[in-house]
């Protein structure tokens, strides 16, 4: 079963063109990766301030090192 | 200024990334994911990570839970919500009862005596020869009655002395007048302040009478208020 977590992010997070949200699984004890874990499901709930959301589908794509 | 759904799909080993398309801008409001450690090369706390379009971490926020290998976890991020801090103080109001043997306390001289352990908890060390010491740092309140089973000269008083070690070094003194039978009116001395693990904490008794007098002191109570 998994798990509810819930954590903060910075407020007033504006996001614009090739910024990235990153998602990882960290070593608790050094903080580096930890290998193995996939991420599904992701969703953001955003304000689109620049009124130009492109339409369509958005991918999670693999990150440094993945 | 309408909210947006922005739902990514795929399965992505970590990291995985969202990229923002170069037309958009968005006030990030939440952000959600799941993840499966099924495969987890061992335990893990989920982070999100933010980076400009340099390339450079803008922000990090790591789970306060970690994820034990082969569990998953369905995480949520908002902006300007924290996990409520840890309890690193541990509210623990506990006490222990000890009592102190009687001790001959010189005419115009003070003295300390062995305590003993009665009940409740041990928050006190008690060493063979000395004064007790608080096992663990925090505010306490100790409160002792002063006593004595010797005939007293009608007009002499007796006292008390409470005192913590490290770091208030504070002390506090009490004096108790003597009943026209010769008796020593009982009385009480109580204080409360701030001791650090090992700190000491003293019982004097202390005569003003013309001869030397037995005290001693059969309730002593240790209230622990707070532990930080």
């Amino acid at each position: 079963m998994s798990e509810k977590l819930k954590t903060s992010l910075p407020p007033d997070l504006d996001l614009t063109g090739d910024w990235v949200v990153e998602f990882d699984a960290v070593d608790p004890t050094t903080g580096a990766s930890v290998t193995g874990v996939n991420v599904s499901a992701t969703s953001l709930l955003v304000a689109d301030l620049g009124g130009t959301l492109d339409k369509g589908t958005f991918m999670l794509v693999p990150g440094p090192g993945a | 200024m309408a909210d947006v759904q922005v739902h990514p799909t795929g399965i992505e080993a970590c990291p995985a990334d969202v990229i923002v398309p170069g037309s958009a801008e968005w006030l990030l409001k939440v952000c959600y994911a799941h993840f499966d450690g099924t495969g987890a090369g061992g335990s893990f706390k989920p982070l999100v990570r933010i980076k400009s379009d340099a390339g450079t971490v803008v922000a990090e926020s790591a789970m306060s839970e970690t994820v034990a290998a082969g569990a998953s976890a369905d995480c949520t991020w908002f902006p300007d919500v924290a996990t409520a801090a840890a309890g690193g103080a541990t509210v623990a109001p506990d006490w222990g009862t000890y009592f102190i043997d009687s001790v001959s306390v010189n005419a115009g001289g003070r003295a300390t005596s062995k305590w003993h352990f009665n009940a409740g908890s041990a928050l006190l060390t008690i060493p063979g020869i000395g004064s007790p010491t608080f096992v663990a740092r925090g505010v306490y309140t100790v409160s002792a009655w002063i006593q004595s089973t010797d005939a007293w000269t009608a007009t002499a008083l007796g006292a008390g002395r409470l005192d913590f070690g490290s770091p208030t070094s504070f002390e506090q003194r009490q004096t108790g007048g003597v009943d026209a039978g010769g008796t020593m009116r009982n009385f009480g001395i109580q204080l409360t302040a701030q001791a650090n693990a090992g700190a000491t904490v003293e019982v004097q008794f202390e005569n003003f009478d013309t001869a030397a007098r037995n005290m001693f002191s059969n309730q002593v109570l240790v209230q622990q208020v707070y532990l930080y």
